[in-house]
């Protein structure tokens, strides 16, 4: 937020408009799974936990590592490494769940760490790689390069409600 | 100013509610044999004041029949007529119809012509005497009726002579002297006259302020009541005198209204007076829920002192302890909030017993007892459909025909009695009748002929009784209105089941059968066995469970196409493990784990094996659709004792997984059999 205010505050005083850039940046939590990157916009980040444990749902797909407790609510937690087809987390104390909300729905993301905020603008989110005869990846909103990295935006509601979950994720190929 | 005048519609319709219960109240009371002067004069003041109310708002249709039935009650009251079980009858018949008026009214819906005709008839026979036809209270905004009306009024004039003194503050509260005057000329002759001594100069008048007073002479045949009742609205900000001269023998004359302090004495009553106050659902479900949070934190604590806390700081320990026992008092009244009284649905019943007795021609007498018992609100809304569904049973198959009851040897009126009361953390409903009970044979014959049951079943006059909750059960030859479309006892079970309750039935031949509806005091706290299954404790309503058995593994047979079964006192029921249904990895044993009888939905059971059974507890219900899809076989989800989530099962839902899986099931317990003879 502070950066998005600097630039407010420099527009303002030089008497352009306040509304060029800001609608253009746009805020994300990065997290870390085995190598590669994957972001949130930071406005559906609700917060972020060390991994306790879930009690597991029977009968749910693989993905969902069961429910827990925030604070009297019960919420799921999505192993996102088993939803983009990566294999199922070996969950310890040290990995990260990150607790975003999607409409009215909160979910949590089992995540292996929690890398960075970053501030882009939306013309640095560039669209996804379509290959020849493959259907589109649904999880996938964009790509963010940067100089040594590349971080992948995710789509939430893909991630909660898309019912096919057997997409071999495009981004471990980039990366 | 419409929307005004429609607040005034919503809080006049709230009123009558209140006042038809009250008639209803004091009118059964009557019919019933109380002669107490309290009752009559408590109908005659909630009819009063609905004709009033309707009135004042221009319900045209309401006024007439109201004041036919107010005259009636006041010759009553006024002894000047009996007051006999018939009397109070007819007036409970024409209360109905009023409800039906006020109703209508309040829906904007039009009552065909003549609908209340018939009852107004029948309620003046009944007291026998003559009712003057005169509308009493002027509709300000139907001025032209009411001069109609009181232009045929040929009762006695009388003078009246009225000092209205407003207050300075009368013309702030949007009330216009204008108004009164011209209401009051509508009424009769009247003559102004205006003291001007209280008008300041122009220079100081100030234009809010009132400072005109009057005095009036008005020569009408309206009603001293009627004459107050045009500065109804003034009342408390003026000072009003009305002296009626020339006054003849007029039995109900008030007292004087004599000033603005007097409270309106319809209101000023104690019984009337209700000390509540209306609060948002949503707060209260806000407070319900962080008194949960509570209980759970509470149980968390309660686990961590012990009595090495006791030794080290005995002190801590006491205000501990004190502290759970606060916070336990905490939410008990945070459920009481939600708790209403049943009255509100059993009152609702004498009506519908009047309507089924009229209907199938049998003198039915209903019994209430318990009406201040409290439930969860959420529960009340659902048990009226359940109740009614009850008694219409019982009035059209339990209750016989006159005949039928004269040559049994019982009294002419059959009586259906409808209670309930608290047993411990569950509320008990009962509706029983003395009718001919439950024809074992003939239920029997019906279950053969609907193909529900085999011709050679042996069935327990009990399973005979619950054939009737069976979807399309009925034994009565024809469909009535009333009942015996087979679509009843069902739907009372299912939404009874639905609440956490059960139904249970008994009969006796010839004297009668009951029903009996055992619901738990609230659906946001669940009374919960806490079993272990794997690695992962489940919560499941102990309204389900009939009991638990450790040893039973010589018990276990197998059924062809059921799959596993075991042998409870000869019954065989079906055997499904939990790990099984849900998939997780159980490390049961024969030795170790146990298997829970519950009862489903549809009257069967089946015996659930779990790993261990960990407690009783109450546990606080949370939805789990909120944030998950929904999971075949789990009702909802709690926060257990060590901050985990427990999830609550649904054993009806469970049998229905188990039904799918029973080849796999067979396959479990085919390694069973193996591991056991390996055992021997």
């Amino acid at each position: 937020m502070i950066s998005q205010r600097r630039i407010t505050d420099y527009v303002d005083s030089t008497g352009h408009s306040t509304t060029m850039d800001e609608a253009d940046m746009r805020q994300l939590v990065s997290f870390a799974i085995r190598e590669q990157n994957y972001c949130v916009d930071i406005l559906a980040v609700r917060e972020i936990r060390m991994w306790n444990g879930a009690t597991v749902l029977p009968n749910s797909p693989d993905y969902i590592r069961g429910v827990f407790n925030l604070r009297g609510t019960i919420v799921p937690v999505v192993d996102l490494r088993m939803r983009f087809g990566l294999g199922l987390t070996e969950a310890t104390a040290g990995h990260v769940v990150v607790i975003v909300a999607v409409d009215a729905a909160q979910m949590g993301l089992l995540v292996d760490s929690v890398s960075d905020i970053i501030t882009v603008s939306k013309k640095d989110i560039a669209d996804i790689p379509q290959v020849e005869g493959e259907e589109q990846n649904p999880f996938f909103l964009g790509l963010i390069t940067d100089q040594e990295s590349l971080t992948a935006l995710i789509s939430l509601k893909e991630i909660l409600f898309h019912r096919s979950s057997d997409f071999q994720s495009t981004a471990t190929e980039a990366a | 100013m419409k929307g005004g005048l429609e607040k005034f519609k919503t809080m006049f319709l709230d009123e009558c509610e209140e006042h038809v219960r009250t008639l209803e109240e004091s009118l059964t009371a009557l019919k019933g044999g109380a002669r107490g002067q309290d009752w009559i004069d408590n109908a005659f003041r909630a009819v009063h004041s609905i004709k009033g109310g309707a009135g004042m708002l221009g319900f045209a249709r309401i006024v007439p029949f109201a004041h036919t039935l107010e005259t009636v009650l006041d010759a009553a009251r006024l002894k000047r007529i009996p007051v006999t079980g018939s009397l109070a009858s007819a007036a409970l018949r024409a209360v109905d119809c009023l409800s039906d008026l006020v109703n209508a009214a309040g829906k904007g819906v039009e009552l065909p012509a003549g609908f209340e005709s018939a009852q107004s008839a029948a309620l003046v026979s009944s007291a026998g005497i003559a009712i003057p036809s005169a509308i009493a209270i002027a509709p300000p905004d139907a001025a032209g009726e009411t001069a109609d009306a009181s232009g045929g009024n040929t009762g006695p004039h009388r003078l009246f002579e009225i000092t209205f003194l407003p207050h300075v503050g009368l013309l702030r509260r949007a009330n216009d002297p204008l108004f009164i005057l011209r209401q009051l000329m509508e009424l009769g002759e009247l003559k102004v006259e205006t003291d001007l001594a209280g008008l300041p100069p122009l220079a100081e008048l100030v234009p809010t302020d009132s400072c005109l007073a009057w005095k009036l002479e008005l020569l009408t045949a309206a009603s001293e009541k009627t004459v107050a009742s045009v500065f109804e609205f003034v009342e408390g900000d003026c000072t009003l005198s009305i002296a009626a001269k020339d006054i003849l023998t007029e039995a109900d004359v008030a007292p004087a209204v004599a000033g603005a302090d007097q409270g309106n004495p319809d209101f000023a009553l104690p019984d009337t007076v209700v000390s509540s106050i209306r609060v948002d659902l949503e707060r209260i479900d806000r407070l319900v829920n962080l008194s949960g949070e509570i209980a759970i934190s509470q149980a968390l604590v309660a686990q961590l002192i012990d009595q090495s806390l006791f030794n080290s700081n005995p002190r801590l320990f006491q205000e501990i302890s004190q502290l759970l026992t606060h916070t336990q008092n905490l939410q008990d009244s945070v459920m009481a909030i939600r708790a209403q009284p049943v009255r509100a649905i059993f009152e609702r019943m004498p009506r519908l017993v009047r309507e089924l007795s009229d209907a199938t021609g049998k003198s039915i007498l209903l019994r209430l007892s318990g009406e201040a018992t409290e439930i969860d609100k959420t529960v009340i809304e659902q048990l009226g459909d359940p109740i009614m569904h009850m008694i219409r049973n019982a009035a059209d198959h339990g209750i016989e025909s006159r005949d039928e009851r004269i040559a049994a040897g019982k009294p002419e009126e059959g009586i259906i009695s409808l209670s309930a009361e608290q047993r411990g953390s569950r509320i008990v409903i009962e509706v029983g009748d003395d009718g001919r009970g439950i024809d074992c044979d003939k239920v029997r014959q019906r279950a053969i002929e609907k193909n529900l049951i085999s011709r050679d079943a042996v069935l327990s006059s009990d399973e005979i009784y619950n054939l009737i909750f069976v979807p399309g059960f009925t034994t009565t030859d024809g469909v009535t209105d009333i009942s015996g479309r087979g679509v009843g006892m069902d739907v009372v079970k299912r939404n009874i089941q639905r609440l956490g309750g059960r139904v249970g039935i008994a009969s006796e031949p010839g004297r009668g059968s009951k029903m009996t509806l055992t619901l738990p005091l609230t659906l946001a706290v669940l009374e919960g066995m806490v079993v272990r299954s794997g690695f992962e404790s489940y919560v499941i309503p102990i309204s389900s469970i009939l009991e638990c058995r450790t040893s039973w593994g010589k018990d276990v047979g197998t059924l062809p196409g059921l799959g596993p079964v075991l042998n409870v006192r000869g019954q065989h029921l079906r055997l499904l493990h939990l790990s099984d249904i849900f998939n997780t990895t159980g490390i049961e044993t024969l030795t170790h784990s146990v298997a829970i009888v519950t009862e489903i939905e549809n009257g069967s059971q089946i015996a659930l094996v779990v790993d261990e059974i960990i407690g009783q507890q109450q546990v606080v219900v949370k939805s789990l659709a909120d944030n998950c899809a929904a999971v075949t076989g789990i009702a909802g989800a709690t926060i257990l004792g060590d901050g985990r989530v427990g999830l609550i099962l649904d054993p009806t839902e469970i049998a229905g997984i188990g039904s799918e899986k029973i080849v796999s099931s067979r396959r479990f317990m085919a390694r069973e059999f193996e591991a056991r003879r390996n055992v021997a």
